[in-house]
C-alpha cells in the first residue's frame, strides 16, 4: 500500500462525503446556518456573503429561507462553475481578498472554512472590512482538543489547521469583533464522523471539537 | 439530512428469512443515544423488518456506537 506515502484527498473532495454530510459538506448541515441567521435577525433584502461557498448550497438556502440577497465567494473554479450552473451569484476570490466594497455587507458567513485558509487572521480582517458597522459574522470551525495529530499521520485536510480551543475567539476579538454567542457543537462533528463511517469513508482521527461563534462588528463610534 | 447508502448493505439478491419476500433497499432510521441516522438497508415491506448483516452490525455499526459514546 502506497496510501500512507501520499497525502489523502481532503474529506470534502471524497465521493462518500456528499452521502455522509449532504450538500453543505460540514457538521450539522444547515442547522448552524439557520441558527446564525435567526440569532442575527436576518431580514429579507439583507446583503449577505458566504465565504468558501463551494457549490452554493448555503447561498441558495439563505436566499430561499430568509429572503436575503446572498452572494457566495470561493477560490475553487470547479466549485464555482457548479454554483453558476444553478444560477447562483458567486464570485471568485480567496478569503483574504474579497472583491466586495467596504462596509457593504450586513452579514458574512464562514462555516467550516476559516481553519483551511492559509492566512486566517487576514481573512478575519477582510470579513470585518466588508461588513457594515454592527454587521454580523457567523463562524463555525473545528478546534483542536489536544496536541495529538491524526492517527494515520495523513493529511486529511480538515483538522490539521484547527486552532486550539479559545484561540479562535481571541482571533475574532483581535480582528475587531465582539462575540455575541459562542456555543460548543462537538456532537455534530461526532455525528458527521459516524456518517462518514457508515458511508464507507474513514474519518480523521484527530481529537477535535466544533465551535459556533456569532460575532458583531463593533460600532465605528466605539472602535 | 441525506440518506446514507452503506456499501455493505446491498439488498440485491436477499429475501426475507420469515416470509421469503424480496428485500428492497429502504431508508431506515437508526438511533444511537441522541443521534439519528437515516440509512438505506435491505427491508422486508411485509414484515417491516430491516436486515442488518453480522458484518455490518459488528463492523461499522459498532464503530459508530463507539464514536458517539466516546466523550
Ligand atoms: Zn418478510
Amino acid at each position: 500500500m502506497t496510501d500512507a506515502a501520499r497525502p489523502r484527498e481532503p474529506h470534502w473532495r471524497q465521493p462518500y462525503m456528499k452521502a455522509a454530510a449532504g450538500e453543505t459538506l460540514r457538521p450539522g448541515g444547515f442547522m448552524l446556518t439557520d441558527r446564525a441567521a435567526e440569532l442575527a435577525g436576518l431580514a429579507p433584502g439583507a446583503r449577505v456573503l458566504d465565504t468558501g461557498c463551494g457549490t452554493g448550497a448555503t447561498v441558495r438556502r439563505l436566499r430561499s429561507r430568509f429572503g436575503v440577497f446572498a452572494v457566495g465567494a470561493d477560490a475553487d473554479m470547479g466549485q464555482l462553475a457548479a454554483a453558476r450552473e444553478k444560477s447562483l451569484p458567486v464570485l471568485c476570490a480567496d478569503g483574504e481578498r474579497l472583491a466586495v466594497a467596504s462596509g457593504s455587507m450586513d452579514m458574512v458567513f464562514c462555516e467550516c472554512v476559516l481553519s483551511l485558509l492559509p492566512h486566517s487572521r487576514k481573512a478575519l480582517m477582510e470579513f470585518l472590512r466588508v461588513l457594515r458597522s454592527g454587521g454580523y459574522l457567523a463562524l463555525s470551525d473545528l478546534y483542536a482538543l489536544s496536541g495529538a495529530s491524526c492517527g494515520s499521520g495523513q493529511s486529511c485536510g480538515c483538522a490539521q489547521g484547527a486552532f486550539g480551543a479559545g484561540l479562535l475567539e481571541d482571533m475574532v476579538r483581535e480582528a475587531g469583533f465582539e462575540i455575541v454567542v459562542r456555543e460548543d457543537h462537538s456532537r455534530l462533528l461526532k455525528e458527521l464522523a459516524a456518517r462518514i463511517v457508515l458511508a464507507g469513508g474513514s474519518p480523521c482521527g484527530t481529537p477535535s471539537g466544533y465551535v459556533f461563534i456569532l460575532a458583531r462588528k463593533k460600532d465605528d463610534r466605539h472602535a | 439530512m441525506s440518506v446514507i447508502r452503506v456499501p455493505e448493505a446491498d439488498a440485491g439478491g436477499w429475501s426475507c428469512d420469515r416470509c421469503g419476500e424480496e428485500l428492497k433497499p429502504t431508508p431506515v432510521n437508526l438511533e444511537y443515544m441522541d443521534s439519528r441516522f437515516t440509512v438505506e438497508l435491505p427491508f422486508c415491506a411485509k414484515c417491516g423488518i430491516a436486515l442488518i448483516s453480522e458484518e455490518l452490525a459488528m463492523g461499522k455499526m459498532l464503530e459508530v456506537e463507539k464514536l458517539l459514546e466516546d466523550k
